[in-house]
């Protein structure tokens, strides 16, 4: 397992499903998934049970500013610190999945907003995401922390299902803070959860429709959108902290700019947790690999590595998730591969997991102008652990006879698999994704039978 | 002295011919259908369907001429190396000038101003051989 790069949940687990498949995102192990709940999301979804749990957060939020307001502040400021973390859905751009609680100052500005701001304590949030624009150093990760941790009740029981669904296995674990909504308190409770195995901490799945890179309501949006159509004097254009200001003075003008967003609701969609590049720019990253001369002249052979890197998590998606690309010396040599996941999500694709025990999948990348006995034996050095026996070499040109015959004899020495393909399997791959008849990853199926039927019985 | 007529060997059963005739009129179809979209896009791949159709059409024909001497150039189209539309024309096309050899060989008329007839085994015949009433 320490082997695997960006190991996911399922893959630790052998667990052959793609993103693509599930109704979660996928947790990675360790690190954060970089998209964020948006309340919105839960607001303007046609879903009942969404739009209960957007007034159970919108309620148990307001409910802070009712004890603050109501000499409680002890309480209300403890319970909004422990809302302001919620790491076991690991969401956010942490590389560890270990996030910070707000401080007290913070806090106590938060809960001001219930004392100082008329039209806030006589009716509360309806968006409590507007403390984004109320308060300094509150952005979109506090606000889908906070969101999580009122309903976190709710996302043990989603979970739980979904490990029941998919066969994930499960234990036992006392987890924190869990909010009741009836005594607005926190509590800890020892439920089923599935566990990271890297700490023993419980894992929390959160729906994927309730994803954003961005929450609908955000500061940049606000400031672009709104503020920057009436400010048009450069001069007059206020810094952010005197704009949250004149925010809390004007909290109307917040509450005009909220309307507007909930009515243009229909365009606000989650965000997904991939997003295949179009055709029309396949086709054209296609045009600019094919224009790239070989070698390494003007930085050729980073474009060539970036450009196939995009292709690629493209071309074969959903069938195969991308990891991550990963950069290493050999020899003196800089390499860089493309990684994905082997979630056996097609015929082929399992028989090389159970042929070659290849449980991620590695490209590696040579824009030379013809590949050499040296780069057979660089990737067949790489090729272990995780990766099993079965490796692809991305280059430019057919190989030569003898090179081709080499890999067939790594085959047949060490049982190992190093498919080659070159630029016209990748003008094939782009014309099946335009086509959209057959699947690009079928190229790679088409090369993998072509060698095993070259390999001698 | 008459010479002896030669009865072709392997003849095809009724039932059989019953097939190939059923199998030519699909694979001429196909052929023109195919025909069309390879004018389009001669380099396009067919996808899985159209593949595992014309693949139903080839296999029994494919069996019916196994002891013909073409049938070691008869092969079927190949899902997994993604044929495109001008390849199933080639592999199409092949089949039917088989089939073509195959109607030549065991169909024909026996007698001067006979009518054309399929010989079988359930009723053999020979091509008419103006030679042979000499």
């Amino acid at each position: 397992m320490d082997n695997l790069i960006r190991p996911r949940l399922n893959d630790y687990h052998n667990l052959p499903f793609t993103q693509e498949e599930v109704d979660f995102g996928i947790p990675l192990l360790n690190e954060d998934i970089p998209l964020y709940v948006d309340p919105f999301l839960l607001w303007k979804s046609p879903s009942m049970q969404d739009n209960s749990l957007h007034t159970a957060i919108t309620n148990s939020f307001n409910h802070l500013g009712y004890l603050f307001l109501n000499k409680k502040e002890k309480e209300s400021i403890e319970s909004l610190i422990l809302t302001s973390e919620c790491q076991e859905v690991g969401l956010g751009d942490s590389k560890n999945r270990i996030g910070k609680k707000i401080g007290e100052k913070t806090a106590i500005e938060i809960l001001n907003l219930f004392k100082n701001v008329p039209q806030i304590n006589k009716a509360g949030f309806t968006h409590f995401e507007e403390i984004q624009l109320l308060v300094d150093n509150i952005s979109k990760d506090r606000t889908s922390d906070i969101a999580c941790s009122f309903i976190k009740s709710f996302l043990i029981d989603y979970t739980e299902e979904q490990c029941e669904t998919h066969n994930i296995p499960m234990d036992k674990i006392s987890i924190q803070n869990i909010y009741n909504y009836k005594l607005n308190k926190f509590k800890s409770e020892r439920v089923f959860l599935p566990t990271n195995p890297l700490n023993n901490s419980p894992i929390l799945f959160v729906p994927k429709r309730w994803l954003r890179f961005l929450p609908w309501i955000n500061y940049e949006d606000y400031f672009k959108e709104y503020v920057s159509k009436y400010v048009t004097d450069p001069a007059r254009i206020p810094n952010r902290v005197a704009l949250l200001n004149f925010n809390r003075q004007n909290y109307d003008l917040l509450q005009n700019y909220t309307k507007l967003k909930e009515r243009k609701a229909t365009d606000c969609k989650n965000d997904p947790l991939f997003k295949p590049i179009p055709i029309i720019s396949a086709d054209r990253k296609l045009k600019e690999v094919l224009a790239l001369p070989s070698g390494n002249i003007n930085k050729s052979d980073k474009k060539y590595e970036d450009l196939i890197c995009q292709l690629m998590a493209s071309l074969l998606y959903p069938q195969l998730d991308f990891a991550d690309t990963q950069s290493r010396t050999d020899s003196g040599v800089l390499i860089r591969d493309l990684i994905f996941y082997n979630n056996r999500s097609y015929d082929f694709l399992k028989d090389i997991y159970d042929q070659f025990n290849s449980k991620q999948i590695v490209f590696e990348l040579k824009n030379v102008k013809e590949i050499e006995r040296e780069h057979i034996n660089q990737i067949n050095r790489y090729l272990a652990n995780q990766f099993g026996n079965f490796g692809i070499i991305f280059t430019r040109n057919k190989p030569p006879k003898n090179i081709y015959k080499n890999t067939l004899d790594l085959w047949s020495g060490q049982r190992k698999c190093v498919l080659i393909l070159t630029d016209e399997e990748l003008k094939l791959m782009v014309r099946l994704f335009k086509g959209n008849q057959r699947l690009p990853i079928d190229v790679i199926k088409m090369k993998y039978v072509e060698f095993t039927r070259d390999c001698p019985s | 002295m008459a010479k002896k007529k030669v009865i072709p060997q392997n003849l095809p059963a009724n039932a059989e011919v019953i097939k190939f005739e059923m199998l030519e009129k699909l694979i001429n179809s196909s052929f023109i259908e195919m025909k069309e979209f390879s004018k389009k896009k001669p380099d396009d791949p067919l996808n899985k369907f159209k593949v595992t159709s014309i693949n139903r059409i080839l296999e029994p024909i494919k069996k019916l001429l196994e002891n013909e001497p073409t049938s070691s150039f008869l092969d079927l189209l190949d899902e997994d190396t993604i044929p495109s539309y001008s390849d199933s024309i080639l592999i199409i096309s092949q089949f039917q000038s088989a089939m073509r050899q195959f109607k030549n060989t065991f169909h024909g008329r026996t007698s001067k101003y006979g009518d054309d007839r399929w010989f079988t085994q359930e009723n053999p015949g020979t091509h008419y051989n103006p030679e042979d009433e000499l």
